[in-house]
């Protein structure tokens, strides 16, 4: 803590130095840098920060610290991101959510994507696994969909929140299949997925590790995944393209830095993003949390976001999704 | 052979840094587990996992223990679930009896907690299936049932009780809503989509209102107290008094802390309301009854161990604390859930095991030592409250790391003062704003699980069960009041 307290002063005092031209010369000797985090301490993808800052300290020869800027479904952290100097030593460190999801589905957001930011890399990406409860007399995703249409608005479906992606990918799936289900949000995917094993709803959209244990328990069953290829967790259930639904969906995670960040310091950070996923120690650390090591390079990686953020901007026009301020 | 784990050097180590950790931010006010645990997460990555829960454990049920000093000896609770234990403590304290008052803590908090252990070995299979069981209705009914039950727990005048539970209501409104995702009197300040904070308002009602009121109080109160070892034996009748009391918030903790969102918080808070529903002479609470210090203490070390049920065995935190353990358990690569119990056999009953190492090493903390941490508390209130404001700011800055979260505090403190001096008591705002979100929030999931039939939640065997009851224990309130309407005396203030 008194560490981070000197490094943030540190911080401050060179910022306010105002370096501009010497900045990618210098860098990253004149202090410590900074991955903001929006999420609070110890939240899963807290961890992927922490990894990250691990990893750049060891390579880069100067200190990395996260900072998690927590709150507004990451609307926070990503505003303190956007306004921070491009200087390299502040990093972002953010989710698709509130990069592609949240500024289509909130009527105001006070950072601008893809304006905002330089899109360093995506570093993994990991899809949604659809499960429903075992009661549910559905044993492969066309018994799923015949049932829905079969009762429309009876089947009940929970989310980790209002306009978060699994909600969003569900409305998305409704709209592809033409089936009309209940949504019931929740407040995180915990108590959603405490729901879905009680049996008080039938469906839930949540990630590949946190569904897993109870998927083998027999505590909910898996029917379907979202990504492009079947994660490793789940080898035998198809995904939703096999299954005959076209819907891909994958949470993606990735750094970005302030608009205006020199370009040598962006090549060098994309270099040891690169580097961070060949090392076999780190990819074995992000299997086993379930991430799947997907490097997506500057350019494509916004037009990722950016098409992502189209995609949600036209689902929550079609679904009437729209969170007031 | 979760003792072989348990008693290794390095594990009996950890558990001791834990649990004393545990114990001085207890004891100190202002500074809680939760921020604690927070702060220690960072050191766990270096750590095997182990013996970090069983650090990050000790720190939170050892807070249970040294909540209790600060709530006997200051009329301060260390922590949000030794804020009942001011009611009957401080009393107790300022007849003299503080070392009573504090050996009894020890024994029943050590009690509550080792039994609480016995509950989490034993009946795991059967408490997780009875958590599945609740849904948005049995929670809302869940709900109901708390806030009456606590309502009607708190002294004072009826009425001020109400429009404080009422003000609390209105502050646990602000944030982004759960249903709609729509934000509620946030005025444009983005800080204010999770809410207020719950430690910000705990610690402005509790911690600054305190140390304001105490600026007007020359004498330096129970702090300066010596405990004599011979002063803490507690006599016959005392111990007589407290056996049921323990017993009984051993049984409301454990039914209590494996309940997602309630904790040690609520149990002590219903353990409370029990004794004093089942005391021959109600009167004596709040003027030092020892059922009243026993009992909740006894509770919420209960729930703080039963806590851990859901953590364990289906990988769902019932409290912050938890939650951020868990967390430490996820980013040391094992997922906590069925599976853990079978796959992960020594971490599982080692930090079991460790529990009950760090029951008894808190019972040596906090009986033959606990001169050790009234020393703590011995400082000249100047110097002492101080030091608690600046604890309280950093503790309120370093849970979510907000400077407005500190401007809360000191608002919400000064709002807790203003509320001191003409009479309301803070307990119930306390509980209007925690337990109002979740009652809103879960009704309109269970509106919406039910397909809008309001009918449906009344059915449902739990909810119907436990709405009836909240009925009945209303009834018999209004009842009560409109057979004796007692004279009430004036409350006496101690200034």
């Amino acid at each position: 803590m008194k560490r981070f307290v000197t490094a943030a002063f540190a911080a401050i005092a060179v910022t306010a130095a105002g370096l501009t031209g010497a900045v990618a010369q210098e860098w990253p000797k004149a202090g410590p840098i900074t991955i903001i985090v929006p999420f609070a301490p110890g939240a899963g993808n807290d961890l992927l920060g922490r990894l990250t800052a691990e990893y750049f300290t060891k390579r880069l020869g100067q200190q990395v610290v996260v900072e998690n800027v927590a709150g507004g479904g990451s609307a926070i952290g990503l505003d303190r991101a956007a306004r921070a100097k491009p200087d390299g030593y502040t990093l972002l460190w953010s989710p698709s959510d509130g990069m592609s999801v949240l500024p289509a589905v909130r009527k105001s957001v006070p950072y601008k994507v893809p304006d905002d930011f330089e899109f360093l890399a995506r570093i993994v990406h990991v899809p949604f696994v659809v499960a429903v409860h075992p009661s549910v007399p559905a044993t492969n995703l066309a018994e799923l969909i015949a049932l829905s249409k079969e009762r429309p608005g009876r089947v009940r479906y929970g989310s980790s929140g209002v306009g978060g992606a699994p909600h969003m990918g569900t409305v998305l799936f409704g709209m592809r299949t033409g089936v009309r289900q209940t949504h019931i949000p929740f407040n995180g995917i915990g108590p959603a997925l405490t729901d879905l094993i009680g049996g008080h709803t039938e469906m839930l959209w949540l990630t590949p590790t946190t569904g897993a244990p109870h998927v083998q328990a027999g505590k909910i069953r898996a029917l379907a995944q979202t990504g492009p290829s079947r994660h490793p967790l789940y080898p035998d259930t198809p995904t939703l393209k096999e299954a005959g639904v076209n819907v891909e969906l994958t949470v993606y995670y990735g750094m970005m830095t302030p608009k205006n960040t020199p370009a040598p310091i962006l090549d060098r950070l994309r270099t040891e993003i690169r580097g961070m996923l060949e090392d076999p120690a780190i990819v074995k650390r992000l299997n086993e949390l379930g991430y799947t090591p997907a490097y997506l390079g500057g350019e494509d990686f916004k037009k990722l976001v950016v098409d992502e953020l189209n995609t949600w901007k036209q689902v929550a026009t079609e679904a009437n999704i729209s969170l007031a301020d | 052979m979760g003792f072989s784990v348990a008693l290794s050097f390095q594990n009996l180590a950890y558990c001791f840094i834990g649990v004393t950790l545990g114990t001085a931010i207890g004891v100190l006010p202002g500074i809680g587990p939760l921020a604690t645990i927070s702060m220690l997460l960072p050191i766990t990555f270096y750590l095997d996992p182990t013996p970090a829960i069983i650090m990050l454990a000790g720190v939170y049920y050892g807070s249970e223990y040294g909540g209790s000093t600060a709530s006997i000896l200051l009329n301060l609770p260390g922590g949000a679930s030794s804020a009942v234990t001011c009611l009957d403590g401080y009393p107790m304290s300022k007849q003299g009896r503080a070392g009573v008052a504090l050996s009894i803590t020890a024994i029943a908090s050590f009690i509550g907690g080792s039994l609480g252990i016995v509950v989490l070995i034993a009946l795991s299979p059967a408490i997780v299936a009875v958590a599945f069981a609740f849904g948005a209705a049995e929670y809302f009914a869940a709900m109901v049932f708390a806030l009456i039950a606590l309502s009607l727990m708190t002294g004072g005048s009826p009425l001020k009780s109400l429009a404080m539970v009422g003000v609390g209501l209105l502050l646990g409104l602000v944030g982004t809503d759960v249903i709609s995702g729509a934000n509620r009197y946030m005025y444009g300040i983005p800080e204010l989509s999770d809410g207020i904070n719950v430690a910000a308002v705990t610690m402005g009602l509790f911690g600054i209102t305190e140390v304001i009121a105490s600026i007007r109080n020359a004498d330096t109160g129970g702090a300066k107290q010596k405990i004599p070892l011979r002063a803490m034996i507690p006599t016959r009748d005392d111990i007589k008094r407290s056996v049921w009391p323990t017993l009984r918030g051993f049984g409301v903790g454990s039914a209590i802390g494996p309940l997602p969102g309630l904790g040690a918080t609520v149990a002590s808070f219903m353990s409370y309301a029990l004794e004093k529903r089942v005391a021959k002479d109600p009167s004596r609470f709040g003027k030092g009854a020892i059922e009243g210090v026993a009992g909740p203490e006894s509770a919420n070390n209960a729930a703080a161990q039963t806590a851990f049920i859901p953590v364990l065995t289906m990988g769902i935190p019932a409290t912050a604390s938890t939650a951020v353990m868990l967390s430490a358990l996820m980013m040391q690569g094992i997922n906590p859930g069925p599976r853990l119990m079978t796959e992960h056999a020594d971490l599982f009953w080692g930090v079991i095991a460790s529990f009950w190492v760090g029951n008894v090493m808190l019972l040596i903390l906090n009986l033959p030592m606990i001169g050790l941490w009234v020393r703590l508390l011995s400082i000249p209130y100047r110097l002492l409250y101080p030091v608690i404001l600046v604890l309280i700011c950093v503790g309120a800055y370093s849970v979510k790391f907000q400077l407005l979260d500190v401007w809360l505090v000191l608002g919400i403190g000064a709002l807790g003062y203003a509320m001191r001096l003409l009479d309301f008591e803070p307990t119930p705002m306390l509980i209007g704003f925690i337990l109002g979100p979740m009652l809103e929030e879960n009704f309109r999931r269970a509106m919406l699980s039910a397909f809008g039939d309001p009918m449906e939640i009344l059915m449902r065997p739990i909810s119907g069960t436990l709405l009836v009851l909240s009925a009945i224990m209303l009834l018999l309130t209004f009842w009560t009041a409109i057979k004796q309407p007692a004279v009430k005396p004036p409350v006496l203030r101690e200034e």
